[in-house]
């Protein structure tokens, strides 16, 4: 017969099985699932990322902000111009929001123009003019108020190269003061101009942009000195940082190796309702470089970790494998032990077998000793114990505590000897008794023969008997040389007719061997009984 | 006279034995007894012998040896064998490319069986991969085939929906067993949902 063949199969009933596409369904709808997730987590993520970058430039814009401004108001101090710089302050801000120009572009320019002119009211003067032929020229604030400076201090050269319009002669002839008039004639409402137009405006709103983000880089600061406690300060908030990383550190260890730590150092952390605080701020928020600078040192550990999980893993590995090696060879050992058992027991189902059958005939103490020989078979070892006392017992013998035989084994040989010495000293007694009543009826009187010929029959010696009795040689010795010399003589009457009938059989096998025969009548030549 | 579709059959089944054993049992005999008709029908189409000139397929005492690279040999044909390969089959089938399984089937499984029932219903004329050394050998083969056994009954769509024994046999039969296998299963339908409505 052949295996089932469909092409050679006529089905009367068919049925629809969906379940391969009911699977196919069922994938699909977990894939997508699993892509909605992962959307909403890339999502997520991209959403975190843009927070976590606009908040790390926010405290890019504070912090360089910052630094501008405590640098031109210690330019300012230097200069003795101290108690103007909030004024001055005040005044880039103003220009900043007119002008459309970053105060991080206006307080260093307005730091040059100060150093070179000594004036606030100057230094803003020749400010909005910079910012004028900067709008006009195209040039950076920068560079514009450098050349300005310069030219207050007689270095015309950079002015020259602003393309202001000024000729060197110009340049080399006029002052200051004129060369300001003129530039001010030329560029006059430049700056205004360019704030009105799109792009002015434009720069504006990047200004107020801009503010905005100084402003939530020194919300964000403010905010970790106000986590710190009453008297906190920017320092503490970095210590707590640091402690936040350790902790964390600790979390990511304690996930490789154990909660004991991260345990200790969560709570150490959240007993501070400080800490509490900002370890909630971490999960939510963002906390900038020292968030990164945390997880940086999270993913280190979390990396050592996991390096040393896998060689501890390869040892451990190893080390099973040695273990299951030892185990094997052990079970090895152990199956041959079992296959050799099982071979013996073979013997002993053998060995139970003939006691089984001997058994059915056996009574007493034949009994117990099989049953002994069975119990040992079947390691019974209370039985074997009663067993072996009772056989034991039925042969005069005790067994002590340690196993050993108490009675004398070899007892009973001496009794069996005894009583064999008693058995011939009767027999020997009986013998002399034979001897001496057959004495005078062995000879037989009808052929002729007489008492007085029979020779003496001399029975056993009492000292003979008693020699016999107390053992050794000697008895049988002495025995042996009472029959000595003592001949019996025996006489045989043959019948005559059976005679003659050997020797007519003798002639005839001769005869039949071809070997002639003389009979003769007078000297026959055979022997013949004389009667 | 295709099969016929019957959507809840496995549900049906699987009620039946949950519910009702007794009925799936009286229903499997009334299907066994519709079906054993056209398997006697689909026996009595094979010859006993093929005629002469196919002295290596038909069955004599010798065992077959492979003389190609296939494993098996070449089978001999027997005729009991064959009507033996004839078989009722009530579980379901392999899944077929389309996602339909069959269920309550008739099957010619002999190898000899099957090339009788099958031989030529792809090449007419002898297969172009044939390796034996004779060219006509094939078509030589399937004209003894058509002559001794029959030409192809076809019940179904399709190229192998054809076959000269069990496909002949339901040709002939023109949709007695589909119907009274039909008429077996609603009934049995009928009579559970009728009895799980008193029960419940």
């Amino acid at each position: 017969m052949a295996t089932t063949n469909e092409n050679v199969r006529i089905n009367f009933v068919t049925a629809f099985d969906g379940k391969g596409l009911n699977n196919a369904k069922g994938q699909l709808n977990s894939f997508e699932q699993l892509a909605n997730k992962a959307a909403k987590a890339f999502i997520g993520l991209f959403a975190v990322q843009k927070v976590t970058a606009f908040g790390k430039a926010s405290l890019d814009a504070f912090t360089s902000d910052q630094k501008a401004a405590q640098a031109l108001t210690k330019t300012l101090i230097n200069l003795g111009l101290g108690f103007q710089s909030t004024g001055v302050e005040d005044f880039i801000q103003k220009l900043e929001t007119t002008t459309g120009v970053l105060d991080d572009q206006l307080r260093p320019a307005f730091a040059s123009l100060a150093r070179a002119t000594g004036s606030v009211a100057k230094s803003q003067t020749l400010l909005n003019l910079a910012l004028d032929i900067s709008a006009g020229t195209g040039k950076d604030l920068g560079s514009v108020s450098t050349a300005l400076s310069k030219a207050y201090l007689g270095q015309t050269t950079a002015l020259g190269r602003l393309g202001a319009g000024l000729t060197k002669s110009e340049l080399a002839s006029k002052n200051f003061a004129s060369i300001q008039d003129r530039l001010t004639q030329i560029f006059a409402g430049q700056a205004a101009q360019a704030a009105d137009t799109y792009a002015g405006k434009i720069d504006k709103l990047k200004v107020a942009f801009d503010n905005m983000k100084e402003s939530i880089g020194l919300g964000l600061v403010n905010s970790f000195e106000t986590l710190s406690g009453p008297n906190g300060s920017i320092s503490k908030t970095a210590d707590m940082i640091t402690t936040l990383g350790n902790a964390m550190s600790g979390f990511l260890q304690s996930v490789a190796g154990g909660f004991a730590f991260i345990d200790s150092m969560f709570k150490k952390l959240t007993d501070n309702p400080v800490g509490r605080f900002l370890v909630n701020q971490l999960k939510n928020s963002i906390i900038g470089k020292a968030v990164s600078n945390f997880v940086d040192i999270g993913k280190q550990a979390a990396y050592t970790e996991k390096l040393k999980a896998n060689t501890k893993a390869l040892e451990q590995s190893y080390a099973q494998q040695k273990k299951n090696l030892a185990t094997s060879q052990t079970q090895l050992s152990v199956d041959k032990a079992a296959l050799a058992l099982k071979q013996a027991s073979k013997v002993l189902d053998l060995q139970q077998i003939e006691i089984f059958a001997a058994m059915q005939n056996a009574q007493g103490t034949d009994l117990d000793r099989l049953k002994l020989q069975q119990a040992l078979l079947d390691q019974n070892a209370a039985a074997a114990t009663t067993l072996a006392d009772k056989v034991l017992k039925a042969n005069g013998l005790v067994m002590d505590l340690q196993g050993h035989i108490t009675a004398d084994p070899f007892g009973a040989w001496t009794t069996s000897l005894d009583n064999m010495l008693d058995a011939a000293i009767k027999a020997a007694a009986e013998l002399a008794k034979i001897q001496a009543a057959i004495k005078g009826t062995m000879l037989d009187t009808s052929a002729g023969g007489s008492a007085a010929s029979m020779p003496a029959f001399t029975p056993l010696s009492q000292q003979t008997i008693n020699s016999i009795a107390a053992g050794g040689d000697v008895g049988f010795a002495l025995a042996a040389a009472n029959f000595q010399n003592q001949t019996q003589e025996i006489k045989v009457t043959v019948d005559s007719a059976a005679m003659a009938y050997g020797i007519t059989l003798a002639n005839q096998n001769q005869s039949s061997n071809g070997t002639q025969t003389t009979l003769s009548r007078n000297n026959p030549g055979y022997f013949i009984p004389q009667s | 006279m295709p099969a016929v579709e019957i959507a809840d059959i496995k549900l049906l089944r699987s009620a039946l034995i949950k519910y009702d054993k007794v009925l799936y049992n009286e229903m499997n005999r009334e299907i066994r007894v519709a079906l054993a008709t056209i398997q006697k029908s689909a026996r009595e189409l094979v010859p006993p012998f093929l005629g002469s000139g196919l002295r290596n397929f038909q069955g004599d005492s010798t065992t077959a040896k492979s003389r190609t690279s296939r494993k098996r040999a070449f089978p001999k044909y027997d005729a009991s064998q064959v009507k033996k390969g004839i078989a009722i089959r009530f579980g379901k089938s392999q899944k077929n490319n389309n996602g339909f399984v069959g269920y309550y089937s008739l099957i010619n499984k002999s190898a000899a069986g099957a090339i009788v029932e099958t031989a030529g219903r792809l090449y007419p004329g002898g297969s172009p991969n044939s390796q034996s050394n004779n060219p006509n050998a094939g078509a030589h083969f399937i004209n003894i085939l058509d002559h001794n056994v029959g030409n192809f009954g076809k019940y179904g769509k399709g190229r192998k929906s054809a076959g000269r024994i069990i496909f002949k046999a339901a040709q002939e039969d023109q949709g007695k067993t589909r119907d009274a296998i039909v008429k077996a299963l609603a009934k049995a339908r009928q009579t559970l949902v009728l009895g799980l409505g008193k029960a419940a």
